[in-house]
């Protein structure tokens, strides 16, 4: 059980009941989307179209989501609100839901209302909880009402030609998916539509893994964050020839976040100082949180 | 330090209206067990500001894995972790 879900939703009904005049907190359903969409656009980042921000919500990602978020409304005027992207992954073979946290905006002069649009969210029984692109300052909020931070460094190492290996490297997208397994094909699938997510399959028969990779830089220099991998294990044994790859295409460094790796390869550096992404759940670790199924990848960040 | 409950949540109530005021919220009327986030008074930082104020006012530090509704998320909560910190 989670003591805060159950407390604050009781307890946000006594504060509602207690402060009628307050701006009210509501669920963005599906026709609310284009106006907050709207708001984001206008208050949070003008280079991206409500019609972007809209799709990154609009997910099929296997789950019967309750909303797309909850805002703040005054007089009938979106004041505020904090986006969600729901979906079901399946971890060690048992399917788990999420709700990523993203887009939280408020206006200045309603500010004193953002905990409160908080809780709301988080209040939501049966989902763990992410936000893979928190501020400083969101990041310690989301802190209060337990969510957990993640080790924030990033493993950095060069690609280095490699021809000794003999790993069979997909990238045609029609032909990733025949390879893999059925759960890491269906990952795939989830998300080949979108143009900013770059996909391989590597491997040999029986052991192929899935990466799944955006083009970084770091000072200048091209490389290859790797946002997401099917199998730790296969992805650190496969990593000259991924890199080799990588060089290959202009890529001169491989990058992915440490808390995803099992153990720190040799010859890696690590950077840090990034704001920490959080999570709340009371049975997943770090290792489990992916950037798979969230605005990571469903907005062009 | 005298560390009597009701004068710790004395002190407290004044703090919220003080950090609600800065917001220009009336935070009079807040009750020791309304959850402070969910009241609409206190802001993010206004929260954390709390927090730090509690910490330098009765001489204690708060964990990381403390710093959580459960254990300050209301007056009376702020005042029942402080004196078990204490006791």
């Amino acid at each position: 059980m989670n003591v805060l879900q159950d407390e604050s939703l009781t307890l946000l009904r006594v504060a509602d009941s207690k402060t009628a005049a307050l701006p009210t907190i509501e669920p963005i359903g599906d026709s609310d989307l284009p106006a907050f969409c709207q708001f984001l656009n206008e208050h949070l980042s003008s280079e991206r179209s409500a019609e972007q921000w809209a799709q990154a919500f609009q997910q099929n990602w296997g789950v019967t989501k309750p909303n797309n978020g909850f805002l703040i409304r005054d007089q009938g005027r979106i004041v505020g609100g904090i986006g969600s992207i729901f979906a079901q992954r399946i971890i060690r073979g048992k399917p788990e839901q999420f709700c990523n946290i993203t887009s939280w905006c408020v206006l200045d002069a309603y500010r004193a209302q953002s905990m409160r649009l908080a809780m709301a969210v988080a209040s939501q029984p049966g989902f763990h909880f992410t936000d893979l692109t928190p501020t400083a300052i969101v990041s310690k909020t989301l802190q209060f009402f337990k969510f957990k931070p993640m080790n924030e460094r990033h493993a950095v190492w060069p690609n280095i030609p490699w021809p000794f290996s003999r790993l069979r490297i997909i990238t045609e997208l029609d032909d990733i998916e025949e390879v893999l397994a059925a759960e890491d094909a269906k990952v795939f699938r989830d998300h080949r539509h979108l143009p900013w997510v770059r996909h391989a399959s590597v491997g040999r028969p029986g052991a192929y893994c899935h990466i799944v990779w955006k083009p970084n830089r770091l000072k200048g220099v091209p490389g290859a964050m790797v946002l997401a991998f099917s199998d730790a294990g296969l992805f650190l044994r496969y990593r000259y020839a991924i890199g080799s790859y990588l060089l290959g295409q202009g890529y001169l460094y491989t990058r992915v976040e440490s808390r995803l790796l099992p153990r720190l390869p040799k010859l890696v550096w690590e950077l840090a100082g990034f704001h920490n992404k959080v999570f709340r759940s009371d049975t997943l670790t770090e290792s489990d949180i992916s950037n798979l199924y969230s605005e990571i990848v469903g907005l062009d960040l | 330090m005298n560390l009597n409950r009701n004068e710790i949540k004395a002190a407290l109530h004044a703090k919220v209206v003080e950090l609600a005021k800065a917001l220009d919220m009336d935070a009079s009327g807040v009750a020791d067990d309304d959850i402070l986030p969910a009241t609409g008074l206190l802001d993010s930082s206004a929260i954390l500001e709390l927090v730090v104020w509690f910490e330098a006012t009765y001489h204690f530090s708060i964990k990381q894995e403390e710093l959580n509704i459960d254990n300050l998320g209301s007056i009376n909560a702020m005042a029942d972790f402080l004196l078990a910190r204490k006791a």
